[in-house]
């Protein structure tokens, strides 16, 4: 029995001068109780192919063929009044940002019960009951009294939460989840995902759940459809797509992505070039041009998507090999050793502080927001540091602190031993820093050619003609071409936006650079081309990196060293590879279990989400250990006294009454400085 | 229903130009910066008709001897004579040509207004940058400087200033001056406010540039469409300002044509020869209602989001 069919759905954008088929004759059905995966770069189709089954298109879109069959029924004849009745009643949708999609200014209580009264014939009473039924039926503690509140009280994933409970208020039979936990932390996109599968076998719905993290998708999907350029190009049970794609496009894609357990030295596989224009696809195989397997035949001819065997099909004039060992990564130019022996100590932060007064309620005493409170730590020339932790442990604040942008409280920091002080903590030929958003952090109104200068003009660097040479030289290491120096920031696609920021921050020689989130704005593919730039400058300039990001898999790819940071404190901190094998802290255990791993086998034999709860108010933290809220080890001692960050085996640290692996008595308490 | 609204937003890509995926702004670089297709976004009718009238009003302020030679404070017959084909707007009490007079009276009201709300940008501006830019101190007793001004109608302003420095056009131009400033430098405040916390602006801060020269290299430029949009609609306010003013008497001295001053001078023949005042009046209006298209026409070919609020801060009582 299906649930939905959906057969050869074409949906075109109309623009001012042509027309986009941003889905270009799609095929699929999904089945009650069935999770089907939709995968893709971004501006492949992914979002349309969920807005043409609720025929929620923006205002120049349409369904230009094809039919949307849902239970028998076909969704695409129906007026737009008996549509209106089929969504939230028989198919729902959840959103990526549930900020935007719930309204600022209702109750919850009220959007839900609305949502409930729209499609059954109920009381106000019996859908407040109904509305408190599926709060508490997504995890929302104390649901009655959430009812009255508005959204801006409730955080990210309580919010996604409550956007979970509004569509599935009417019991829809087929739910639409689209990029559902991509603006969440991972700790709770763990709890969201695990609470969706939960859901579906519950009420036995269909869920389509489109992504772009191939990890998210291994563990929740049973089905994968991969699609590119507005089409499905291969399509799979999803144990068989992640051990063996047949399409050269899926296969470049689980290339992209940095595993927990690769191989540091090996470079991770980029995807060269940009999806096409779907106003003007290129003719023949629509992945031809940036594809390594590519003949004469896929410039000419379009392949059709063919079944095979087992539940198969992809769109491949020249598939990848049916049967093969497991999927070696080709390693195209080994990473060099990280020095041996200890290395010399380029910066050293102890014990910063970094406080921000609350505006006060009343008169005197406002409250303050501890964003950072206490963290030490040593940056050795030319290794990688990372700071990781989920969003407001302060690690963001941590990083403007190092660079200069925000004046710590207390604590000092220092480079090559001078003190970083007042005015003279700024230091442009030193440290740079590298914005997570390269579209915010280019000047719009500036060339490329002339953002690049800015810095070199300010510091009087060069004549004009050593400047320009400058310019040429770092727009080559980034891997642009020189006539990107006479363009906008806004002609460029959001990685080679990062390369521009990558060439700006580098343009003053620096030692330091501090990376906030490098990537985490970029798609899977494009990321690891950053990724991999940032590497291979790190061994030609001989580059200090302090890596600050939420994506523990990035950290692995990038770290020699690893500072786990929890509501403003370092609680964790040690040789990349020792920490991710053997996490000594139950927070940095539950992190490391929480990232979804593009690997389906072991994504299933996880237990539930590993960390429950959120981080706490870094107003007013917890007495004694901070995470005490939050681990499963907690004992009575950890509310009273605070543990402080003490060494174990191997280099490592960590700041935990009760640690995962055993304290080493003989190494004096020397604090982070564990080089 | 809530599902609803975000289709909505998300086909508004959320922050300007720079959120449109890749192809989208590969197609905008193909067709996007020419400057024929600056002025397509705000219709390129439109855009030669008011560019039609714009000369034609530059003409008319500096040339007005090329449409009506005559001598405006020349008597030319009898007085008080209605709209005839020799005098096609009538004549006045002291029997001058009103058409004439209505060509040679935009020259004071215009001069007065642009000028005007040349100073005021300037000095509005600076003052926007000023009080954005600093904090503490400075940055309050400019913003309460403003609140005053901003307290006061702008009329009240311009009062206070020809109270100084007595009667004239030069009186009218800073009196427009002065009273136009908090318009400007409010807008620019809360621009500022916005964009010195910008990554772009942070990262000039990490190489190491000066304060001044972040606010010509990078702030500046990226206010010059809002203060292009404010500017061109506050010349219509002006224009108001410009001839209450002189409606008041405190403009130019007579006999010399003005907008301002006919109107009051025919004021006491409504009933007998409503000519007198009722051509500069539609002169009037005529010329804020261009100047009101004008700033919709700019607004609409630099920001096409609309993004930039353009307030009407206060009318001249």
């Amino acid at each position: 029995m299906t649930l939905l069919e959906v057969r050869d759905l074409r949906t075109q954008l109309r623009r001012r001068r042509d027309v986009v088929t941003a889905v270009d004759g799609i095929s699929f059905d999904i089945a009650p109780g069935e999770t089907v995966g939709l995968v893709g770069e971004s501006g492949c189709g992914k979002t349309m192919t969920g807005s043409s089954i609720m025929r929620l298109l923006p205002p120049n879109g349409r369904i230009a063929s094809g039919s949307v069959r849902l239970a028998e029924r076909d969704l695409t004849g129906l007026t737009e009044r008996d549509m209106r009745q089929v969504r939230g009643r028989d198919v729902a949708m959840v959103f990526q940002d549930p900020m935007t999609s719930l309204n600022p200014t209702m109750t919850i209580g009220r959007q839900i019960i609305e949502a409930v009264r729209l499609h059954r014939d109920v009381s106000k009473q019996e859908a407040r009951a109904r509305a408190i039924e599926v709060l508490g039926l997504v995890g929302m503690p104390q649901p009655e009294q959430r009812l009255d509140g508005h959204p801006h009280q409730l955080s990210g994933g309580m919010r996604q939460r409550v956007m979970i409970a509004l569509a599935l208020a009417c019991e829809p039979k087929l739910l639409i989840a689209d990029e559902p936990t991509t603006a969440l932390d991972v700790t709770i996109q763990a709890q969201i995902l695990e609470l969706l599968r939960e859901l579906r076998d519950r009420l036995s719905m269909g869920v389509l759940l489109i992504t772009h993290d191939l990890g998210v998708i291994a563990g929740h999907a049973d089905r994968i459809l991969v699609m590119y350029a507005g089409r499905i190009v291969e399509s799979a049970p999803t144990r068989d797509l992640f051990a063996n794609p047949r399409h050269p496009y899926t296969e470049a894609l689980l290339g992209a992505i940095p595993r927990m357990h690769t191989d540091r030295k090996d470079e991770l596989r980029a995807i060269p070039g940009l999806p096409p224009d779907l106003a003007d696809p290129p003719v023949g195989c629509r992945f031809a041009p940036r594809c390594t397997f590519a003949s004469a035949r896929c410039g000419t001819e379009d392949p059709a998507l063919t079944a095979t065997p087992r539940d198969r099909a992809f769109a491949c004039f020249h598939p990848r090999p049916a049967q093969r060992p497991v999927l070696t990564i080709v390693s195209r130019e080994a990473a060099a050793e990280a020095a041996a022996g200890p290395a010399e100590i380029l910066l050293e932060a102890s014990d910063l502080h970094k406080e921000y007064a609350l505006p006060g309620s009343g008169w005197g005493r406002g409250r303050t927001l501890k964003a950072v409170s206490g963290v030490s730590l040593t940056v050795a020339a030319g290794e990688t540091f990372a700071l990781v932790g989920e969003s407001g442990c302060g690690k963001s604040t941590t990083g403007r602190l190092l660079v200069g942008l925000d004046e710590p409280t207390a604590g000092t920091i220092t480079l090559d031993g001078e003190r970083l002080v007042g005015r003279r903590r700024v230091r442009p030929r030193d440290i740079q820093l590298v914005f997570q958003d390269p579209s915010a952090s280019l000047d719009p109104r500036m060339k490329v050619g002339a953002s690049l200068m800015e810095p070199l003009a300010v510091q009087r660097v060069g004549d004009r003609r050593a400047r320009e040479a400058r310019i040429a030289e770092m727009i080559d290491q980034v891997g642009l071409p020189k006539n990107a120096l006479e363009r906008y920031p806004h002609e460029f696609s959001g990685g080679q936006r990062q390369r521009i920021g990558l060439a700006r921050a580098l343009m003053l020689g620096p030692r330091l650079v501090v990376a906030d989130e490098p990537v985490s704005a970029l798609d899977v593919s494009v990321q690891s081309q950053v990724l991999n730039l940032m590497r291979s400058l790190q061994r030609s300039m001989g580059l200090t990196y302090v890596v600050i990001s939420h994506d523990l898999s990035v950290v692995r790819y990038l770290a020699d060293r690893i500072g786990v940071m929890y509501l403003g404190k370092l609680v964790e901190v040690g040789p990349a590879s020792r920490v991710y094998e053997r996490p000594a802290h139950p927070y940095t255990a539950g992190l490391l279990e929480a990232i979804p791993e593009p690997d389906p086998d072991a994504e299933r034999a996880k237990k539930a989400a590993p960390l429950g709860g959120e981080l706490p108010s870094a107003i007013d933290p917890p007495s004694g250990c901070r995470f005490r809220t939050r681990c499963p080890l907690a004992q009575e001692i950890c509310a009273i006294e605070e543990p402080p960050l003490r060494p174990i085996a191997g280099g490592q640290s960590t700041a935990c009454h009760f640690p995962l692996q055993e304290p080493c008595a003989a190494e004096a308490v020397t604090g982070a400085s564990a080089g | 229903m809530t599902s609803i609204d975000r289709q909505d937003a998300e086909t508004v890509p959320a922050a300007g130009p720079a959120m449109v995926a890749a192809p989208a702004a590969r197609t905008r670089r193909r067709r996007g910066s020419s400057l024929g297709a600056v002025f397509a976004r705000g219709g390129l009718v439109q855009g030669a008709v008011l560019a039609a009238l714009v000369l034609f009003l530059l003409v008319v302020v500096v040339f007005p001897a090329w449409i009506t030679p005559g001598d405006p404070t020349a008597s030319v017959g009898g007085a008080l004579l209605g709209p005839s084909p020799t005098h096609l707007f009538g004549t006045d009490s002291l029997g001058r040509d009103v058409l004439t007079r209505t060509v040679w009276g935009a020259n004071p009201i215009l001069f007065a207004s642009v000028t005007g709300i040349l100073i005021s940008t300037v000095i509005g501006v600076s003052l926007g940058l000023l009080g954005g830019m600093t904090n503490g101190f400075v940055s309050g007793l400019v913003m309460r400087i403003l609140d005053v001004m901003l307290a006061l109608p702008a009329l009240l302003i311009a009062l206070m200033v020809v109270a100084i420095v007595g009667t004239g056009v030069t009186s009218i131009v800073i009196a427009v001056g002065v009273a136009y400033i908090p318009a400007f430098a409010r807008v620019v405040y809360s621009s500022v406010k916005r964009l010195r916390t910008a990554d772009y602006i942070a990262a000039a801060r990490l190489f190491g540039s000066s304060r001044p020269r972040t606010v010509a290299r990078h702030l500046l430029p990226n206010l010059a469409t809002e203060i292009a949009v404010v500017a061109s609609s506050a010349v219509g306010w002006a224009v108001l300002t410009a001839t209450t003013l002189s409606f008041l008497g405190f403009g130019v001295s007579l006999p010399a044509p003005d907008w301002g001053v006919d109107l009051s001078a025919g004021g006491q023949f409504l009933e007998t020869a409503w000519w007198i005042s009722t051509f500069p009046g539609l002169a009037i209006t005529a010329t804020i209602l261009l100047s009101n298209y004008l700033g919709d026409y700019v607004s609409s070919i630099l920001d096409p989001r609309h993004t930039i609020r353009v307030r009407q801060p206060w009318l001249p009582a």
